[in-house]
């Protein structure tokens, strides 16, 4: 066995016999005569429309397979295909070098392709092969030759130096069982198709062409295996290696497969005890896979993606778009989308912020409002707006008092006057804070009456409560949020919530931390928010615990001595599946 | 002859298929509408041209002049500059 490693560029596990392919090469180019100027223009013309309508054909079969975003790359190769530059240099080149369709449309390809290259970009440099392969189609047509598919006789994992995008088009999906190639990038259409197709690919695997000629073809028939997880390629592989890949994939999809069935079933104690579990997201696009593990809405929309690195803010509309995207997808479930949080650690060209020393103790998330009201009259703005397609809840981070909760409501009150004066649709939104400042916890019967709900910030609350950096990992025995004095400020908020009659849940990281969330519904949280990843475990969690033995076990963690301790609890519960 | 300044959103540059939106955004537009990268030497390119899009090395965070002029420019500026600004195939993410 040999083991070699490239770039993991899309998951799974595969092992098969490989056929390696070795695309034929485009035709050669020729030279033609002054009287055969005028023929080969229309010859090109005709070819280039030629392998346009192919190009077009390809990208409605992939999306009628349902890939519509990787049929666009084939409706851009049809684009190139027809672009008058293209033909406009290779022109130039048969009436001023004399050279035939097939050289010129080669030539004028390639010097597309290299500008391409010359920008030092990765991602762009990567499309000049979407170049080179629409010159190489013509040229084909030119010559009369066909375009090379991939033919498989049987189950195989397809070995070459590069697959371009035509070809990969062809790739038969019945019999494709996994994709390793020598050159190439994750970014490349190879790796993007194969993604989008669910088959493993291990790109630039450097050594592979050279690897398999030297191996001889053992006699079991199985003589190459992937893992497009880990970027890891074994020609020949041992038996051991074999049973490890095998069960690692079949492990990975029953436990796949089996989170999405149990996405459906209800987060509930065995002694009914109802929690609601929803996602924390940073981009709309994070939607589809929250709702497949079962979410119940967002807890947590983090907005900084729209505003950071870029040179000016970003404008109402373009963030009402993003925002109804998420609730469109996500309704009726609420979205809770959480009002700008940047401070001093990760500068913003348009936000002048002072250097601080401490940028985590300084001027950051709402604590900017009151120089910059604007930006977030913008941003509330778009969320009334966006409120329109769906129950829309807002937060403000960085609150300490009830001063910063009048700040917030005076700031959504502008927004509101505004947008109905103005006159266009609004909807309602429901206006909450970030329970993340100590402080705002503890005086938290000062304002809770004047909002509809609070959400736990439980990274910040212990960083803040415990003095301990989240960033500095010379800390980490200090981190844990399940440390007594973390429990005691919970508790404390969730008895206050109560009394005001506000709604409270918790879109830290702990909610996404099993025995952490055990230890969340004890102190009497009935709803979590967390990364999408961790809902199956927690789901797993609930609905094997007692929410009676969590409540008694929580009371307990409040006197614990230490973090270990209560941790220690919690997994004990989690280990015994909450009868203890 | 209108312009609108926008800032490129798509956070994988101006990549074919977003060349391809831009172009297939002036469908039954006749304006010619042109992009100048002001972050990238000012070079001027046609907004329908495939491979001057992808060529012309524009990145995520590049501010851009959108220029339209015809009948219909304004409807081209509002298609293209729109499509840009919303980040058009990939909108940019942060850290």
């Amino acid at each position: 066995m040999k083991r070699l490693h490239g770039l993991a560029a899309a998951p799974g596990v595969a092992r098969a016999a490989y056929v390696r392919i070795d695309p034929a090469p485009a035709p050669a180019g020729g030279r033609t005569t002054a009287a055969g100027v005028t023929g080969e223009i229309e010859r090109l013309a005709d070819a280039s429309a030629g392998a346009a309508v192919e190009l077009e054909s390809i990208s409605r079969a992939v999306s009628d397979d349902g890939h519509p975003d990787e049929a666009a790359i084939f409706e851009a190769q049809a684009a190139i295909a027809r672009d008058p530059a293209l033909a406009a240099l290779a022109t130039e080149r048969i009436k001023g070098a004399h050279d035939d369709a097939i050289a010129a449309v080669q030539m004028a390809a390639g010097a597309f392709a290299e500008q391409l290259r010359s920008l030092e970009d990765e991602l762009l440099a990567a499309r000049a092969a979407d170049v080179i392969d629409v010159g190489d189609r013509i040229a084909r047509r030119l010559a009369g030759t066909r375009q090379p598919t991939i033919g498989l006789d049987r189950p195989a994992i397809v070995v070459a130096d590069d697959l371009p995008p035509s070809l990969t088009a062809t790739l038969p999906r019945d019999r494709l069982l996994g994709i390793a190639l020598a050159g190439s990038s994750p970014t490349a259409h190879a790796a993007i198709l194969a993604r989008a197709y669910g088959i493993p690919a291990v790109v630039g695997v450097r050594d592979l062409l050279d690897t398999l000629s030297a191996a001889a073809t053992p006699g079991n028939g199985i003589d190459l295996a992937i893992d497009g997880g880990t970027g890891d390629v074994f020609v020949d592989p041992d038996p051991g290696t074999i049973e490890r890949l095998d069960h690692a994939a079949a492990s990975g999809r029953q436990r796949h497969q089996q989170d999405l069935v149990e996405a459906r079933l209800p987060a509930v104690t065995r002694d009914g005890t109802r929690v609601s579990l929803l996602a924390n997201i940073g981009t709309p696009d994070e939607s589809d896979g929250a709702i497949a593990l079962g979410a119940e809405g967002v807890g947590l929309f983090r907005t900084e993606f729209l505003f950071l690195e870029r040179t000016t803010p970003p404008s109402e509309d373009e963030q009402c778009t993003a925002y109804e995207r998420a609730i469109r997808a996500f309704a009726p479930h609420p979205v809770t989308i959480r009002l700008l949080d940047v401070g001093g650690d990760k500068p913003i060209p348009y936000l002048p912020i002072a250097a601080e020393a401490n940028p985590f103790l300084g001027v950051r998330a709402l604590r900017l409002a009151s120089a910059q009201p604007d930006l977030f009259v913008t941003q509330l703005r778009a969320c009334y707006r966006a409120a329109a397609a769906g129950p829309v809840k807002v937060m403000a981070p960085m609150v300490a008092d009830a001063g910063d909760v009048d700040l917030l409501l005076a700031l959504a009150k502008r927004a509101r006057t505004e947008l109905a004066d103005e006159g266009g649709a609004i909807g309602e939104v429901v206006l909450g804070v970030m329970l993340e400042i100590p402080s705002a916890v503890l005086v938290g019967d000062t304002y809770f009456r004047n909002i509809a709900f609070a959400s736990l910030g439980t990274n910040d609350l212990a960083q803040y409560a415990l003095a301990v950096d989240r960033g500095n990992p010379a800390l980490e025995r200090y981190r844990d949020a399940l440390h007594p004095a973390v429990l005691r400020l919970i508790a404390q908020a969730v008895d206050t919530a109560a009394r005001a009659g506000i709604e409270l849940s918790v879109c830290g990281e702990m909610a996404g931390d099993p025995a952490a969330a055990l230890a969340l519904i004890g102190l009497g949280l009935r709803s979590l928010s967390m990364a999408a990843p961790s809902l199956p475990a927690v789901r797993r969690a609930i609905r094997g615990s007692s929410g009676t033995a969590l409540a008694s076990e929580a009371r307990a963690a409040l006197d614990d001595p230490s973090a270990k301790t209560a941790r220690a609890r919690f997994d004990r519960v989690l280990g015994t599946g909450g009868r203890g | 002859m209108i312009s609108r300044d926008v800032v490129f959103h798509d956070r994988y540059g101006l990549h074919p298929r977003a060349a391809r939106r831009i172009q297939a955004s002036l469908d039954g537009i006749t304006a010619t509408v042109s992009l100048t990268n002001l972050d990238g030497g000012d070079a001027t390119i046609d907004a329908r041209g495939m491979l001057a899009l992808i060529s012309s090395g524009i990145r995520t965070g590049d501010r851009i002049r959108v220029s339209a002029d015809g009948t219909d420019e304004v409807a081209a500026l509002a298609a293209v500059g729109d499509l840009i600004q919303s980040g058009v195939c990939h909108p940019d993410v942060g850290p």
